[in-house]
């Protein structure tokens, strides 16, 4: 054993010799376990009745558009809205209603036309990276965290592997390691929203992902940012180059960024990196931050990489 | 009562699994310390402890293999006090703390002084590492885990596992290196 290693044994025995601990009653622990269960309960039931709202707006939705045809959606729309070139110039192959102008109150029409089965409401913007869309959400997390990196880092040969066990229940953490998992893995974070009432039919979403070589201090996870958007924190990469991409939500890899540059970090030991992006999005636009080091090898595009999810000010 | 840490009650492979009281008694002490190599404050060391058999308890039928409970459980207390300390460290920059004299407690061997001044060097030092290397060198040199039951506690490989003490321990001497 090494002197360091000798010292780092006294080091930390001196501290855990002093911490004088005992396990709590068994009821604290039965409390606790209690108090935990009704939050979940209580968490199921605000996110089923936030479905269930949006599955009665969307049927709404669906009624009045199907009376609107019925009654000649052209004449009832609002007057704000522009015309189609087509409906302008009277194209013979947009067909107008014959009754676009009666005024005939719609009839009462089989609701399994308009039924749409209880979907996942979209996470808050700030909140989430990848993919865009509830629909487009995984079934499993191992599977969604490997598009993820396939898609939006451009890693080929991806091993994905769920850890042990996430921060809690509710989420799970995935590495995913491009190049046949030789590369240090990247941890992507994932959420789940669930559209049944017991917690079934749950959908994983990514909600950042990190590397422990690329440490972000600012921005923070969520923050709105404006134009240019500062960044620091530390870093150990290839030629000590990190390379800083924003991108919308549930955008793939290859999009066109919001804004691009690199900072420069430590090359053969940790160290700071600064520097700032600008971008150009409209104000309120969810985005996500991607600080990458890239693979030297050429095999993926992105060797590993820390997202953090932001909004933009405009 | 807590219920018995297993995802299929009659399979006759998991008749032995201890059950989460059982647990609780066995590693509550063990993994307070454990945070507390990583973590000041020993409250909030007990709290992200409880907040592991809870979490353990909520999410037993995803724990498919019982024996890997302590595993699972060091897993947690490990990204608890992870996050324990981002928050700690954003809520420092926002407020930043002022240096305060402590007088020597009553019974310390001043004798030892110098050694224990090293100690505290050695232990701050650590926590000053990345989290891997830092939760890495946490379970090898308090645990005395082998690699492989480190990487399985991490949910990376025996390979990382290596290469993150080797660089944690470099770390760490170079540091020191520049100290009395």
């Amino acid at each position: 054993m090494t002197t360091i290693e000798q010292e780092l044994r006294d080091a930390i025995s001196e501290r855990t010799d002093h911490v004088h601990a005992e396990a709590p009653p068994e009821a604290v622990l039965t409390a606790r376990v209690g108090a935990a269960r009704r939050r979940r309960t209580q968490r199921r039931a605000a996110a089923l009745s936030a479905a269930a709202a949006l599955v009665v707006a969307v049927a709404a939705v669906a009624l009045v558009e199907r009376g609107d045809d019925r009654d000649g959606v052209v004449a009832t729309q609002p007057s704000t809205e522009v015309p189609t070139t087509a409906e302008a110039e009277g194209d013979p192959g947009t067909e107008v209603p014959e009754t676009a102008t009666t005024t005939t109150a719609p009839t009462t029409e089989p609701t399994t036309d308009t039924t749409v089965p209880p979907g996942p409401v979209a996470p808050a913007a700030g909140t989430y990276v990848w993919p865009a869309s509830p629909s487009d959400f995984g079934t499993d997390p191992v599977e969604t965290a490997r598009r993820f990196a396939t898609t939006v880092l451009g890693m080929v040969d991806v091993v994905a592997t769920e850890r042990a066990a996430g921060p809690d229940v509710d989420h799970a953490l995935v590495d995913v390691s491009p190049n046949g998992g030789t590369a240090h893995p990247t941890v992507v974070r994932l959420d789940h929203i669930s559209a049944g009432p017991d917690g079934s039919g749950r959908a994983w979403y990514v909600t950042s992902a990190e590397t422990d070589q690329i440490e972000v201090t600012t921005p923070d996870t969520g923050t709105t940012v404006r134009s240019p958007i500062t960044l620091a924190g530390t870093s150990l990469a290839f030629e000590a180059q990190v390379n800083v991409v924003v991108l919308p939500v549930g955008a793939s890899g290859t999009t066109t960024p919001y804004g691009q540059t690199f900072v420069m970090g430590g090359g053969t030991e940790r160290a700071p990196f600064s520097g700032t992006v600008a971008y150009s999005a409209p104000a309120g636009t969810p985005a996500m931050l991607i600080l990458s080091e890239g693979d030297a090898s050429g095999r993926s595009r992105i060797l590993r990489a820390t997202v953090i999810p932001i909004v933009l000010a405009g | 009562m807590l219920s018995t840490v297993t995802s299929e009650p009659d399979d006759p492979a998991r008749a032995g699994d201890a059950d989460l009281a059982d647990l609780f008694r066995t590693h509550y002490v063990e993994l307070v310390r454990l945070a507390s190599i990583l973590v000041d404050d020993v409250g909030t060391c007990e709290e992200l402890v409880q907040d592991a058999f809870v979490a353990l308890e909520l999410g037993r039928r995803r724990l498919r293999d019982a024996d890997a409970a302590p595993a699972y459980l060091r897993s947690v207390v490990l990204n608890r006090a992870r996050s324990h300390l981002r928050r700690r460290d954003r809520s420092r920059r926002a407020n930043p703390l002022r240096p305060v004299w402590v007088q020597p407690a009553d019974g310390v061997d001043v004798d030892d002084l110098d050694g224990r001044d090293r100690r505290r060097a050695v232990l701050a030092a650590l926590r000053r590492l990345p989290d891997r290397q830092r939760e890495v060198l946490a379970l090898r040199y308090y645990l005395d885990l082998p690699e492989a039951e480190i990487a399985r506690t991490l949910g990376i490989s025996a390979g990382a596992v290596k290469t993150h003490a080797h660089r944690g321990l470099a770390a760490l001497a170079q540091e020191l290196e520049d100290q009395p």
